[in-house]
């Protein structure tokens, strides 16, 4: 039933009801709330509410409540003009009540709940204070900290259809990382939410607005992690040279987002788009030489991209961000694990303590790995039989990533350096693999363009995307019970032209969405 | 493609959870804080322990810091923890801590020098700005945790002072304080410079507020309905164990809450001197970084004694005789002097932080009712990004100092030597240093001196615990590959004989 907001859900919820210019004001707090952590590949949340949230809620309730309270001109827009009258009379809460109150704890507050707020804000003392303690209790209050679902019956059911209301914070949360908007409150309210071509109009509405694009925005920079550049500025001067320059890493990410924004929302695009698309937004020249273009013109159509990418480079998941290393040997282990859980959905065990010893009795020197390529080295060091129940599957994945440097870079041959970081010699790179894939398949690939393509057209493919998108928008692992929602999902993006926002309307506004299983 | 995080596996049981999992019809609950008559809360509280680390850059060779092997130190029954008294030392312990120094005379009964602490990668990788997470630097500089004066604030529920001492926006001393977003992206924690500025935050209306006992009572009603809302959630019959769990969590936050709501409305008042500040311009720098380093100790030691800030961040560039403020090269790879120079540079910071450790034990705790100074209930630790001056960029022996105990949580007046006896050395980057224990448990030493139960800090980090643990260090010869496994048990310990308390 309760699933505490994120800060990000918290964050957004309370720029939404209260505006930027309080919220900044009360930045420095919203800092105190500790970020969440995330079990890697199945997203459930691992950490819950603690005492450092609940003290920042604390917190930040009572500043807002002080600026609101401070302020005629924020007391008439909150508490309505009467409020700022001397004797505003029994009846001028009710404009608060009825408005943001319901906003807040995000469906109309209960009898009881009612008359708690009428006897504090008329129960002797200033008025001013009186609202100022209301309001900052309902912004530290459970049901405005937490999204509760419990239904409309106080039974022992543990599977039950939602309130209206309730489902309007699950689809609202999952659009836009958000609480409900008015309108979405009035369609709870009228109960039409709980009609499905409704309640997926509604859901689109939501993918449109700010919020609900940065939410996709975020998911698809997670799933493919565009968001974590590694620091490449550590790199050695000889490479650092050729390709880093001020503000690189800034760049990358930029331009990631923009063409998520590009095929989501500009070109309506498909699954396929999405890894496949030539487009490039790379204004930065640094990242224009990784893309091999000149650099993007920065006024453009909107729809129409004024850059290709060239050569074996396309769509979201060769872009560099994701492919960069902190150090001149990109780890081909790592990009092979990644490309395997996150892509492939084939979730690998974490090594154990006496897996890592024994590799290193099989490592090479470092005077011999100044004659090997990185994929040699991997080899060399994975080659046990024990290592390879996994890395008969990470390494291939891994290797077809090899004609990318530390930058993202296309290459063809390995710049090898010693350990002070002195440049020793040049090697050529071999990409070709056949990679483990679905069901005991595989498939042969001549780097990592071919296995991008061949998960684009694969039904696997598509089916482990829309787990993983399900992981992301819901923060949990999907059970028997999300099935509907993932085929619904699954269908939207197997469809001929079907676009990707579309998708998401199908996995956020279901029939299964009504209700709350145990 | 996603980073290859381990899996978190620590999952904290609280005391609520234990007893509903032992059979709570047996068991009583203590009453709310809230309702504890404010006597019985007063025997319950510990002393305010307030933080203060002190951060420099570039590195001190060690033989600056410490004194010459071979020494007859005591053992403990741990042959790997050496100790002498340092009052039983030469006041000179070395180049840089030397007692007869006027700003460290008399301090050797509250100071710590603690040797032996490094990172476990061992992996060279430039400059270490996350010696304050205990993770070493390298990807996105550094992949793993959050900076101790982050969780430290975080958990008290206050907010940090940062400073740095010069105005460069660039010097690197900027980036050791450090928090993550919602997608583990590091946020540096931004510095402020200058006294008038530490002035205007500490004491923004020129003395501090005292909260009202009428304020405070409602603001107690109010959190006490928030309780109500809790208890009213828990009793639904449709909330599962996980979500009674969950809500469990909360009453015990608020709970805490209502605690401290009581302790600040019984808060002294105080007020403040004026002062004059330093200038940011002055031809005589040297001057002006003694009168800004002044300055911030003795807004520090107001701060203290009114309660309106715990936790201190002091990250360090200012040179006091080459007027630089911490450009790479010049103090670092090239610096005038060579390892004399830049130690030397280093030993005046930490000689500004012992005028404070001093400043701080001359005044008696208004908090405490033991009649303790600010001192003994004070945590300073001052600290390099390096073990090493030059181009090594060692993590391997990182330079540690300590003043105050922490609230009685430190063994104080000690040189406590972690290193592995026989000697064992590693390379880090071509430069051979001894290895001890991990840098990581003086970390969360400090933070259990503050206060911190160890769910606070245990899953910020690579996964196995608070910061980062690799029993294998990556750049070392074989024969000391494998020395950090064996703190494979008790890394996200405290550190052993340093801490008093478990």
């Amino acid at each position: 039933m309760s699933y505490t907001l994120t800060k990000k859900q918290y964050q957004n919820t309370l720029n939404d009801l209260f505006g930027s210019n309080i919220l900044s004001k009360a930045e420095s707090l919203l800092a105190l709330i500790p970020s969440e952590s995330y079990n890697l590949y199945d997203r459930e949340r691992l950490n819950g509410i603690s005492k450092e949230s609940i003290l920042a809620y604390h917190r930040v309730a009572k500043n807002i409540a002080d600026q609101v309270t401070a302020d005629n001109n924020l007391i008439t827009q909150f508490f309505g003009t009467c409020a700022t009258q001397s004797s505003p009379g029994s009846t001028c809460i009710n404009t608060y009540l009825n408005s943001y109150a319901r906003r807040i704890f995000r469906r109309p507050l209960n009898s009881t709940e009612l008359t708690y707020a009428r006897n504090l804000v008329n129960g002797g003392g200033s008025y001013k204070t009186n609202i100022n303690h209301l309001l900052a209790y309902h912004l530290q209050s459970p049901y405005f900290i937490m999204r509760v679902e419990l239904g409309s019956q106080n039974d022992e059911t543990q599977n039950f259809e939602i309130t209206p209301y309730e489902l309007a914070s699950r689809l609202a949360f999952a659009a836009t990382d958000s609480a409900p908007d008015e309108q979405l409150l009035n369609r709870a309210a009228d109960g039409t939410i709980l009609n499905l071509s409704t309640m997926r109009s509604e859901a689109k509405r939501l993918l449109l607005k700010a919020n609900g694009r940065s939410k996709l925005k975020d998911v698809l920079m997670g799933w493919s992690s565009m968001n974590h550049p590694e620091d490449i500025s550590i790199l050695p001067d000889t490479l650092l040279s050729q390709y880093y320059g001020a503000n690189l890493e800034t760049a990358m990410v930029d331009e990631a987002e923009k063409f998520i924004e590009y095929i989501l929302y500009e070109k309506n695009g498909t699954f396929q788009d999405l890894l496949t698309s030539k487009a490039s937004f790379a204004s930065n020249p640094d990242l224009a030489k990784i893309y091999q273009h000149a650099p993007a013109s920065s006024t453009r159509t909107p729809g129409s991209a004024t850059a290709l990418m060239s050569g074996r480079r396309q769509g979201l998941l060769l872009r560099a961000p994701a492919l960069t290393s902190a150090v001149p040997r990109a780890s081909s282990i790592e990009r092979g694990v990644n490309f395997q859980a996150n892509i492939l959905c084939n979730e690998l065990p974490s090594p154990t303590g006496s897996i890592f010893d024994s590799r290193f009795d099989q490592d090479l020197t470092e005077i011999q790995k100044l004659e090997a390529t990185t994929r040699d080295s991997v080899h060399h060091l994975t080659n046990d039989s024990t290592c390879m129940t996994c890395h008969s599957s990470i390494n291939p994945a891994g290797f077809a990533f090899e004609n990318f440097g530390p930058f993202g870079e296309l290459r063809t041959q390995e710049k090898i350096f010693k350990n002070n970081g002195a440049f020793y010699q040049n090697l050529p790179i071999n990409s070709s693999a056949t990679v483990p894939t679905f069901n005991n398949q595989s498939v042969a690939v001549q780097d990592a363009m071919d296995l991008v393509n061949y998960v684009a057209n694969s039904n696997n493919g598509k089916a482990c995307f829309s787990k993983k998108m399900f992981r992301f928008i819901y923060e949990k692992r999907e059970t028997a019970d999300d099935n509907c929602q993932l085929d619904q999902m699954y269908q939207s993006v197997s469809q001929e032209g079907g676009t990707l926002v579309d998708a998401f309307v199908k996995i956020i506004a279901n029939e299964p969405s009504k209700w709350k299983r145990k | 493609m996603m980073k290859n995080k381990k899996k978190i596996l620590n999952r904290y049981i609280n005391r609520r959870q234990f007893l509903i999992g032992s059979g709570q019809f047996m068991l009583t609950l203590p009453p709310l804080i809230s309702l504890m008559p404010s006597q019985v809360l007063a025997q319950v509280q510990q002393p305010k322990v307030r933080v203060m680390t002190f951060i420099g850059v570039f590195g001190i060779d060690y033989h600056q810091l410490y004194p010459d092997d071979p020494l007859t130190m005591s053992k403990t029954s741990d042959p790997n923890i050496n100790y002498l008294n340092l009052l039983q030392m030469p006041k000179n312990v070395s180049r840089i801590l030397d007692f007869n120094d006027p700003n460290l005379s008399g301090l050797q009964a509250k100071t710590n020098l603690i040797r032996g602490l490094g990172l476990t990668d061992g992996k060279y990788a430039g400059h270490n700005h996350s010696v304050l997470s205990g993770t070493k630097s390298g990807g996105r500089s550094p992949i793993y945790g959050e900076s101790i004066d982050v969780i430290i604030a975080r958990a008290l529920g206050v907010d940090a002072i940062r400073l740095k001492t010069t105005g460069s926006s660039t010097a690197k001393a900027n980036e050791f304080s450090f928090s993550r977003d919602k997608s583990g992206n590091r946020i540096i924690s931004p510095l402020t410079f200058g006294d008038h500025n530490l002035f205007n935050m500490l004491f923004p209306g020129g003395m501090t507020q005292q909260t009202s006992t009428t304020e405070s009572t409602q603001e107690k009603s109010i959190v006490d309905k928030v309780l109500e809302d809790l208890n009213s959630l828990m009793s639904h019959k449709r909330i599962s164990q996980n979500d009674r769990n969950v809500l469990s969590n909360y009453v015990d936050g608020v709970n805490d809450l209502q605690k401290r709501i009581i302790a600040n409305s019984n808060a002294p008042a105080c007020s403040v001197p004026n002062m004059s500040f330093a200038s940011s311009s002055g031809s005589n720098k040297v001057a002006s970084a003694n009168k800004l380093y002044d300055n911030y100790a003795d807004l520090i030691v107001l701060a203290a004694q009114c309660d309106n800030a715990r936790v201190f961040h002091i990250a360090n560039t200012a040179i006091s005789d080459i007027n630089n403020d911490g450009s790479h090269p010049e103090l670092h790879h090239n610096a005038t002097g060579g390892s004399d120079g830049a130690a030397d540079r280093q030993g005046w910071f930490l000689r500004r932080v012992g005028r404070l450790a001093s400043k701080l034990d001359q005044i008696t705790d208004p908090f405490d009712s033991n009649g303790k100074t600010l001192l003994d209930n004070s945590i300073l630790f001052w600290t390099n990004e390096m073990g090493a001056w030059t181009t090594s960029h060692a993590t391997t022996s990182i330079p540690v100092v300590t003043f105050g105990g922490g609230g009685g949580y430190f063994r104080t007046g000690q040189y406590m030597d972690f290193r592995q006896r026989p000697f064992l050395s590693a390379k880090n980057n071509g430069i051979d240093r001894h290895l001890g224990r991990p840098y990581k448990q003086i970390l969360i030493s400090i933070m259990r001196a503050a206060g911190l139960e160890r769910s606070q800090y245990i899953n910020i980090g690579d996964g196995n615990g608070f910061g980062e643990f690799n029993p294998i260090m990556s750049e070392a010869a074989n024969d000391a590959k494998n020395h950090y496994a064996q703190f494979q048990n008790d890394h996200n310990d405290p550190l052993p004989y340093l801490s008093l308390r478990s």
